[in-house]
């Protein structure tokens, strides 16, 4: 019953942040080795709860030993493990740019702490995917709110430090008001333990039905404002393009995503999905991810700078996962389960290549990539499958998502958002294939040489971009872990 | 009279949703960075009075147990458990009023302003 091996990324995780600037400082040439090492670890370990969760259901281990009601739960069902196969291996091709990227955009003195943050930011993570406790739950969104703070603010210049700011208060607003739909569980349920909580809620619901409303709001609120849902992600233009490279990677691939999942995660334990019917729940989601999905898009049309593009790209597609839950039939959960991890795969890779080709422009401006391609193949090809997945070109991986996405409004009888999520997507192609035609039939103007990327930098490109091509052609595995 | 009454009965949990509204309005509307943070503390702490509140049973002692004491009938005991969950919160929004703190003083480095406002038309300026 008791799973050590669903703790094991947490403990190193956490382990590998503290050591990581100790090491920094007394040994520089350790650390590669050492994050290296225990993200690889962390790899290994979540492969084999996904193998143990796909041949006998879902995983648990009690904290300390105690079972619940007393004790914290941890739970890994099969979306979680997914989930957390992708943050450790997205983690680990990030961690390889990082390790060679962060000493050119970064101060030597902050490295050591950099990598400390960010391991301590993907414990965090790992742990909000699994966490089968409500007041659990809440530490760790905060803990992860802090270093997704942490990791943009450590540029130190202006940009960096007012996103940061912006961010965090913004944030904080958001961990109020899910603490307080915490209390509001606790108080008419008196559990803390999601499933306990979620067997008390129909007695609850007759007897206070106000107050699980009013949890209902403040939670999706809080998640709304963490994951950036159409109109609360007015941070994320700015906090996801002024960090260093791999932090917008990290952040916009994995962080707001891992909050759907938690969010995703109350509505099946606490809520139930009879509940959600009640109130107007979904066609709020539905509405909102309309209007996130468009409005993403077109935001991002008007984008010059290449990291805001991919940062307003992103709340577009944080609309897609958010309409796959508001349409709710299985084939669109499956739809956004999906979303989830392709986009965490085709969007750090994005943001990996995009600061791998800004580099060698000299700029993060669109306009000056022009004939890029022809310098840089390996580069640009890769940018090109990145861009192409997320328009959602046939054999790469996000059609298999939109597919399902689409087949679900399809189930759900409700075509029109089987058009909106079509004009997403031309939007989005909109503003990839300018970039790509630019840089590969455009005039390479300046004279300055120009060549590819050290291979620590070429390597994660180049294994995201397969990893896109791959989990497009092969998308078995992971319907029949979903379920479909 | 039976508005009135509950709210006396409830006075906790109003004034804590009081709270919670004046600190998301100061933190939304005001303008200064400090005042910001003041904010966020109050509504926090509204969210730790409820949650506090909450655990609280009218005549109840703390419940500590000596060895060998089986808990009688008309004994009533406070829920330790929101308290003991809300020690944690004020941990955390200790460290993100000090982290918060810490780039306020970079920003009034960079800007030499306290004011978003003025903040943001500098930032527009260097445009």
């Amino acid at each position: 019953m008791n799973n050590v091996f669903t703790i094991v990324p947490i403990v190193v995780f956490l382990a590998a942040g503290y050591a990581a600037p100790i090491v920094y400082r007394w040994y520089r040439r350790g650390l590669a080795p050492l994050v290296l090492a225990s993200t690889a670890m962390c790899v290994v370990s979540t492969l084999w709860v996904v193998l143990q969760v796909a041949r006998e259901g879902p995983q648990r281990y009690f904290m300390g030993g105690w079972p619940p009601p007393w004790g914290i739960e941890i739970w890994v069902d099969s979306r979680a493990a997914l989930g957390g196969i992708t943050l450790t291996v997205v983690a680990l091709l990030v961690l390889v740019y990082a390790l060679k990227d962060s000493y050119t955009e970064l101060q030597d003195s902050v490295v050591g702490r950099y990598f400390a943050l960010i391991m301590i930011l993907l414990a965090s993570m790992y742990s909000v995917i699994v966490a089968a406790d409500l007041f659990n739950l809440f530490v760790l969104v905060e803990l992860t709110s802090l270093t997704a703070c942490g990791i943009i603010a450590v540029k130190g210049d202006k940009l960096a430090t007012e996103a940061s700011f912006r961010y965090l208060i913004l944030g904080a607003l958001g961990s109020g008001a899910i603490l307080m739909a915490v209390a509001l569980l606790y108080m008419v349920t008196g559990h803390l333990n999601m499933a306990l909580a979620g067997e008390e809620i129909t007695t609850a619901v007759l007897n206070y039905p106000r107050v699980v409303y009013a949890a209902l709001g403040f939670l999706l609120l809080g998640m709304g404002i963490k994951a950036a849902l159409f109109p609360l992600h007015l941070w994320l233009p700015d906090a996801h393009s002024s960090g260093p490279t791999t932090a917008s990677a990290l952040l916009s691939g994995l962080v707001v995503k891992v909050f759907i999942l938690s969010l995703w995660r109350i509505f099946d334990l606490v809520f139930g999905m009879g509940l959600l019917e009640a109130v107007p729940a979904r066609q709020l989601l539905l509405a909102l991810g309309t209007l996130g999905t468009l409005a993403g898009s077109l935001l991002a049309l008007g984008q010059r700078d290449i990291k805001r593009l991919l940062a307003y790209s992103t709340v577009a597609n944080i609309g897609y996962i958010f309409l796959g839950l508001g349409l709710g039939t299985p084939r669109a959960l499956a739809g956004a389960a999906l979303h989830i991890i392709y986009h965490a795969i085709m969007k750090s890779g994005l943001f990996l290549t995009a600061g791998a080709m800004a580099q060698v422009a000299g700029t993060r401006d669109v306009h000056n990539f022009s004939g890029l391609g022809q310098r840089l193949p390996l580069t640009l090809a890769a940018f090109g499958v990145g861009a192409l997945g997320m328009v959602g070109i046939p054999p790469f991986s996000g059609f298999v998502s939109k597919w399902y996405l689409t087949l679900g409004a399809l189930d759900a009888g409700q075509p029109f958002y089987v058009l909106v999520i079509l004009v997403a997507s031309l939007l989005s192609g909109l503003y990839y294939f300018p970039i790509l035609i630019s840089a590969f039939f455009g005039e390479w103007s300046e004279d300055k040489s120009a060549q590819e990327p050290h291979p620590m930098l070429l390597g994660p490109i180049l294994l995201f971009a397969l990893a896109t091509v791959l989990l497009g052609l092969f998308p078995g595995p992971l319907l029949s872990l979903l379920g479909i | 009279m039976g508005i009135l009454s509950s709210l006396g009965a409830n006075s906790v949990y109003f004034v804590a949703v009081l709270l919670f509204v004046i600190g998301f309005h100061t933190m939304l509307v005001n303008a200064n960075l400090i005042k910001k943070v003041m904010g966020m503390n109050i509504m926090e702490t509204a969210v730790f009075l409820l949650f506090v509140a909450s655990g609280y049973v009218r005549g109840g002692k703390a419940p500590i147990f000596e060895v060998g004491h089986t808990a009688g009938s008309g004994e009533v005991y406070v829920n330790p458990v929101p308290s003991a969950l809300i020690l944690t919160g004020i941990v955390i929004a200790v460290s993100i009023t000090a982290f918060a703190l810490g780039l306020i003083v970079k920003l009034y480095r960079f800007y030499g302003t306290l004011d978003a406002d003025e903040i943001a038309h500098l930032r527009s300026q260097e445009r």
